[in-house]
């Protein structure tokens, strides 16, 4: 496996963890999806395979890269890890520049100063890179400032610089939903081609589900740090077992459909909402009095797993 | 840039009006000090050294006739000295230009490293940095000078005590000088350097693999350029104005002392010179500044 997280619990001083027990892998070749709503802890699972954790966090579990464990390894590998082997790509390309240095240094740093390769080299393949992102000057671009781009051309840029060290894993958290629909779309299908012609493993961060079905090999759905439930993306789109997933598939209207949207009642749990039992009790709409006091754990179901007790009864 | 230039322009007017009309409506009459011993004090002598000084002449008439003398270099000669005032300041700048020249080298680098020391390790070196430098800059610059010269100066005999001409002489002045600035200084750079640590681009370079070190250069102190530079710039120029004190303590003859030296003896022509000058210093040093803020911050640059 390219990645895989095992047990993973992160604890930062809130009255629950920000992740609990989240296990789940990546191979190469593979795009996994993570969906949940803002909070569900989504960010810190990809931020933990960099090692980027809160400050002062409690962490148990093991996230494994290539069999190595990051959470463990010298700050040597570490830096070795970040620099060629896992490459992120964030929500806002406009805040992940530093908006006083060129295109141009954004995309050598790491390969000049990392990965030890000469100014011509890099700058020769920052070229290469941005043509592949499909920018249409390179030349031009790496002369310029990252506030004289559009943001789907800095998202493209920082593709390219994630690019730069032939990484075999691609975090992608949430690197869409900053852009514009067309812009979007367009980036969506960059990734996509990228990932395809480099057999990359890749890690689909989103809060839409839809698109994570459409996007992605499988689907792992985030509730309050927990993973509820994890299947391949069509069939958890066609018949999702846990109330929660089927409730996010309700939030959205279509086109030509006449039923109504329904929104999930209640709000997302923050890090002071302690759970008893099933953390999305209090908003199911099919719970019952024993959910308060049942111990989620993922039970299995067709293609996956699921964490309600429901799909036993 | 041309709009530049006229705003230079327009406030060394409005500034050159000020000081004009400040010295014209000091108390006291120029005259009798013009006029020197009481054995002089005739009326007719008294009028001709009206005459002789225009002073007679309204208000506005005076001050555009200083401003026209002053444009073509010709800043009028001395009540006291009876030199020409431009003769006196070209004796006195070097060693004042000198002795902030020095401090300001002196502050810049140790107030940067100070701050970037209490930014990077955090915790007591931060509380140490902090209470140092408060302490050094909250000491007024005379006890400082006081304390260098019993220490440096006569006790281990490292320093000349008084006088100028050399680096050597300059050191504990520079330092006196130099001192109080080092808290805001070093303040300014650890807290622009923490503002800039928070920011995403950071993270971004972190997660590329990039060592702590290259970070801290790259990234968090080049983000924090800016307002380090602007306050280096304002605070030398500020201390164009304010060698008095050190000037004095020091034996040093600079413009300090020849601007306490021309108010205590109602020297107008020299007052008068001297306080241009230092406003023109600080607008000189503050545009600069200006300048150089695109350099740093390509933001900054907007061509139209």
């Amino acid at each position: 496996m390219l990645l895989s997280v095992e047990d993973l619990t992160i604890e930062a001083g809130g009255r629950r963890p920000i992740l609990r027990e989240v296990s789940l892998s990546v191979g190469k070749g593979e795009v996994v999806g993570l969906v949940g709503e803002s909070g569900s802890g989504k960010s810190t699972i990809a931020r933990a395979v960099l090692r980027l954790l809160p400050q002062g966090a409690g962490v148990s579990g093991r996230v494994l890269v290539s069999g190595d464990d990051v959470l463990s390894m010298s700050p040597a590998a570490l830096r070795d890890l970040r620099a060629a082997q896992v490459s992120m790509i964030y929500q806002d390309p406009r805040s992940s520049l530093n908006p006083v240095r060129r295109i141009g240094d954004f995309l050598t740093e790491r390969m000049v100063l990392t990965l030890g390769r000469s100014k011509a080299e890099a700058r020769t393949r920052a070229l290469e890179l941005l043509a592949a992102v499909g920018l249409r000057d390179p030349e031009r671009c790496v002369r310029q400032y990252p506030h004289e781009l559009s943001g789907g051309m800095l998202q493209r840029v920082v593709i390219a610089a994630a690019l730069a060290a032939d990484p075999a894993l691609l975090l992608a958290d949430e690197a869409t939903s900053a852009l514009d629909v067309t812009t979007q779309a367009e980036t969506l299908a960059l990734l996509r081609r990228i990932q395809a012609e480099r057999e990359l493993g890749m890690l689909f961060i989103t809060h839409d589900l839809h698109l994570a079905a459409a996007y992605c090999d499988r689907v792992h759905v985030l509730y309050a740090g927990a993973v509820v439930e994890s299947r391949p993306a069509k069939e958890l789109f066609a018949d999702p077992r846990h109330p929660y997933t089927a409730g996010l598939l309700a939030c959205t209207p279509e086109l030509g459909d006449p039923r109504p949207i329904r929104p999930i009642p209640g709000r997302p749990p923050s890090l002071d909402d302690a759970f008893a039992g099933c953390p999305f009790a209090p908003r199911c709409p099919h719970a019952t009095g024993d959910c308060d006091a049942w111990q989620p754990r993922p039970l299995t179901v067709a293609g996956g797993s699921t964490a309600c007790r429901l799909v036993e009864a | 840039m041309v709009r530049k230039l006229t705003g230079v322009l327009a406030t060394l007017l409005v500034t050159s009006f000020v000081i004009f009309g400040a010295s014209y409506a000091a108390p006291g009459d120029p005259v009798t000090f013009l006029a020197g011993g009481k054995e002089n004090l005739t009326p007719e002598y008294l009028a001709a050294v009206r005459a002789q000084y225009h002073l007679d002449d309204p208000f506005l008439v005076q001050f555009g006739r200083w401003l026209g003398d002053a444009v073509t270099g010709d800043l009028g000669r001395s009540t006291q000295y009876n030199d020409q005032v431009g003769d006196l300041l070209a004796a006195r700048l070097p060693s004042t230009l000198g002795l902030v020249a020095y401090a300001a080298v002196l502050f810049v680098v140790f107030g940067i490293a100070l701050g970037v020391l209490a930014a990077v390790r955090g915790g007591r070196t931060d509380a140490a940095v902090v209470a140092g430098t408060t302490f050094a800059t909250s000491v007024p610059p005379f006890v400082v000078a006081t304390v260098l010269i019993s220490l440096f100066g006569v006790r281990l005999g490292w320093f000349p005590v008084m006088g100028g001409g050399s680096l050597w002489h300059l050191t504990l002045p520079a330092v006196t000088l130099a001192l109080g600035a080092l808290a805001i200084i070093s303040r300014v750079t650890r807290q622009a350097m923490v503002e800039q640590r928070e920011l995403d681009h950071v993270t971004v370079a972190r997660a590329s693999g990039l060592s702590e070190r290259l970070i801290v250069v790259r990234h968090v102190f080049r983000g924090a350029l800016g307002p380090i530079v602007t306050m280096c710039g304002l605070v030398t120029a500020g201390m164009l104005a304010g060698t008095v004190t050190v000037e004095t303590a020091f034996g040093l003859s600079g413009i300090g002392s020849l601007l306490v030296n021309a108010i205590n003896t109602h020297d107008f022509p020299v007052t008068q010179a001297v306080l241009l000058l230092m406003v023109t210093a600080y607008i000189v040093v503050t545009t600069l500044v200006e300048l150089v803020q695109p350099l740093i911050d390509p933001r900054a640059r907007r061509r139209t």
